[in-house]
């Protein structure tokens, strides 16, 4: 397996980098732009980190994707069910130490797992006051007479941190759960494995199709913001970028379409008639079951942990 | 607006994911019966241009920027059961790949983004272009289609977040998920979406389609062609109306009595032993003009063919009413120009 993962010498380092964009100095009232091309350039560059990393060898890796779709997708579920400290805790580690055996790059996961929870964080920022929880204060913001609409005390609450923290908690791990899935399969055949889970055949080919071609699609998405950003000394105005940004889209789409067709065409010629053939190559292994047993242990004691 | 995992009780996204299996079962039959072998690839790279749109950054005055979701510019481009497939993969690429909104909330997010967003939109649209070929008139459509699925989405993305207060807490009434009730999370979401976002997707929505048009003039066909003729519709609904009566005779002759909830005062009163204040003092604010079905001086014990003549007046009354609104709003919105063709494209995926 490892002989198949990208070889050093193509990489200039020791993991995947956004391309560019980031160094591309921005005209005033362009920064849309760079903001995109640097959205794309992440795109790519996750896409090509996640494929090496399914690659390596690591424990999630060796595993049947079918079984591992199944069983990491039931555990996201088993989190969303669990409300108690213990449980949300164990879930995490378990997340953690499933992440480290199977030798994930923690410097880009760490992106990924920072960015979600502090979003939680600001999103559960209004619920630790006592106007959203009411509970036991733990910091007192304001007190004063009652004034206007204003309330008489807003104090930050001991259930509002409570109840923030677990949610943060939560997200962290099923995202976790996530992205451990991403990163250790192949595209392909992590959509083979949805078939396990009865998605029709039809939804699968094009998944299979799409995946294919979303790095192509994004890379014309970020030529063209490229080329807009080395043509731009400052903005034209935003009715003009609006246009701007809606002839990228249109373009896009027309070359989506151009590209579909040229596909079909590659597609008929070795032989396509509507169904997409695989390589049945999947076997659930010993330690495929080894792993089932495992999980089906922490969801017993997610449930159980109080 | 795509929901994360941990946001949304059990008791919102299944039903949520259930609701979908039926727009997907239905989306890929229609995308079966008419396929041809090309749309799967097209499928696909729809699906993937689904994905890649939504990373457009469009510039908002003030200096910052915002994202369209693009869910009614595709069903105007593909169709919208296309629209269905293309969205709801790109969004559970979304999920299971990046991590970007949550894989136990893929349902409820397909069902905002890829359901609820472009029918809202692909509807406004038909309902103000018909099947006229003027350019214009279909940017305008497009943008405005483009403004109310955003914001129906929005709309649905902000009840799913408001109910979840009342409906998971724990022992001390306290949220177990999102903490927000209807009466923050809908004015915090559709106040951005209502003033700013709406606008953003409009605005991308309506000068894409420009763009298309005016590259390519084989987009600019007439929508409906294959849609029945309204006749088929009007004299359905006629017969509906005549039917109407059965309405009256059935629970009479089933002692069913009035139907559940919609109980008057006297009802209340008999079945609850009291009525309660509120709901006496808002008794008899509003005088309907034909009140229960019944004109004006008609006795409550009429004669049974006389009441089935009078309920089946209401429905005409109703019916003209409520077609003459509707088609007098279409006239003032989308102007006088008739229908008169249909769209190879939008037939082709949908």
């Amino acid at each position: 397996m490892n002989r198949l993962a990208i070889p050093d010498w193509m990489r200039q380092q020791a993991e995947f980098e956004a391309g560019p964009s980031h160094r591309v100095r921005t005209a005033p009232g362009v920064r849309f732009a760079r903001k995109a091309l640097s959205s794309f350039s992440d795109l790519i560059a996750e896409m090509v980190t996640q494929k090496d990393s399914a690659m390596r060898p690591g424990y999630l890796q060796a595993l049947d994707p079918r079984v591992k779709t199944v069983v990491l997708l039931s555990l996201v579920v088993a989190m969303t069910l669990v409300h108690s400290w213990g449980s949300l805790l164990l879930g995490y580690t378990a997340c953690l130490a499933l992440a480290a055996v199977s030798h994930l790059p923690a410097k880009r996961l760490l992106k990924v797992w920072l960015v979600v929870p502090l979003f939680t964080l600001v999103f559960m920022l209004p619920a630790t006051l006592n106007v959203v929880t009411d509970g036991d204060p733990l910091v007192v913001l304001w007190r004063s007479a009652p004034l206007g609409f204003l309330p008489e005390n807003l104090y930050v609450t001991f259930q509002g941190v409570e109840i923030a923290g677990k949610m943060m908690l939560r997200t962290a791990a099923c995202v976790s759960l996530a992205l451990l899935l991403a990163y250790t399969t192949r595209t392909d055949r992590l959509f083979r494995g949805l078939r396990a889970l009865f998605v029709p055949s039809l939804f699968v080919t094009v998944l299979i199709v799409m995946d294919r071609y979303l790095a192509v699609i994004a890379k014309v998405a970020e030529e063209i913001h490229m080329a807009k950003l080395s043509r731009s000394i400052r903005s034209r105005g935003l009715r003009a970028e609006h246009e701007w940004v809606a002839a990228g889209i249109g373009s896009l789409f027309r070359r989506t379409q151009s590209l579909g067709h040229q596909v079909y065409l590659a597609m008929l010629s070795r032989g396509f008639t509507g169904e997409a053939l695989v390589i049945d190559d999947l076997h659930t292994k010993p330690a495929d079951y080894g792993f089932m047993a495992v999980a089906a242990l922490i969801a017993a004691s997610l449930v159980l942990l109080k | 607006m795509h929901i994360p995992d941990g946001y949304l009780s059990p008791q919102t996204y299944v039903p949520a994911a259930t609701a979908m299996l039926p727009f997907w079962a239905i989306a890929s039959a229609r995308v079966k019966r008419s396929l041809r072998l090309s749309q799967v690839p097209m499928l696909a790279l729809g699906a993937a241009f689904s994905f890649v749109i939504m990373m457009f950054n469009i510039p908002i005055p003030g200096g910052t920027t915002g994202h369209a979701i693009g869910s009614v510019l595709v069903a105007i481009l593909l169709g919208p059961w296309a629209a269905v497939i293309a969205v709801s993969l790109a969004l559970v690429v979304q999920a299971v790949l990046f991590g970007d909104g949550g894989i136990t909330a893929v349902g409820a997010n397909c069902l905002n983004m890829a359901v609820i967003a472009p029918f809202a939109g692909w509807w406004t649209y038909r309902l103000l272009v018909g099947n006229s070929t003027n350019q214009k008139r279909r940017v305008f459509a497009g943008a405005a289609a483009g403004y109310v699925g955003l914001n129906a989405s929005a709309f649905a993305t902000a009840v799913m977040f408001g109910i979840q207060p009342y409906i998971a807490h724990d022992g001390a009434g306290r949220a177990l998920y999102s903490p927000f009730g209807l009466e923050v999370a809908i004015p915090a979401m559709m106040g951005s979406h209502i003033l700013v976002f709406g606008f953003v997707e409009a605005v991308v929505t309506g000068l894409v389609l420009s763009y298309v048009y005016r590259s390519d003039s084989s987009f600019v066909q007439p929508v409906v062609a294959n849609t029945p003729p309204v006749r088929k519709y009007a004299i359905g609904l006629l017969a509906l109306v005549i039917l109407a009566p059965i309405g009256i005779f059935l629970p009479d002759a089933l002692k069913a009595g009035a139907a559940w909830g919609e109980w008057g005062i006297d009802e209340i009163k008999k079945e609850a032993g009291y009525v309660p204040a509120k709901m006496a003092e808002m008794d008899g604010k509003w005088k309907a003009p034909l009140p229960d079905y019944a004109l004006p001086g008609q006795e409550e014990g009429a004669s049974k063919a006389s009441q089935g003549t009078v309920y089946v007046l209401s429905g005409l009354i109703g019916f003209a009413l409520l077609t003459g609104t509707v088609l007098g709003a279409r006239r003032l919105i989308a102007g006088k120009d008739e229908p008169t063709g249909d769209s190879g494209l939008d037939a082709a995926a949908s």
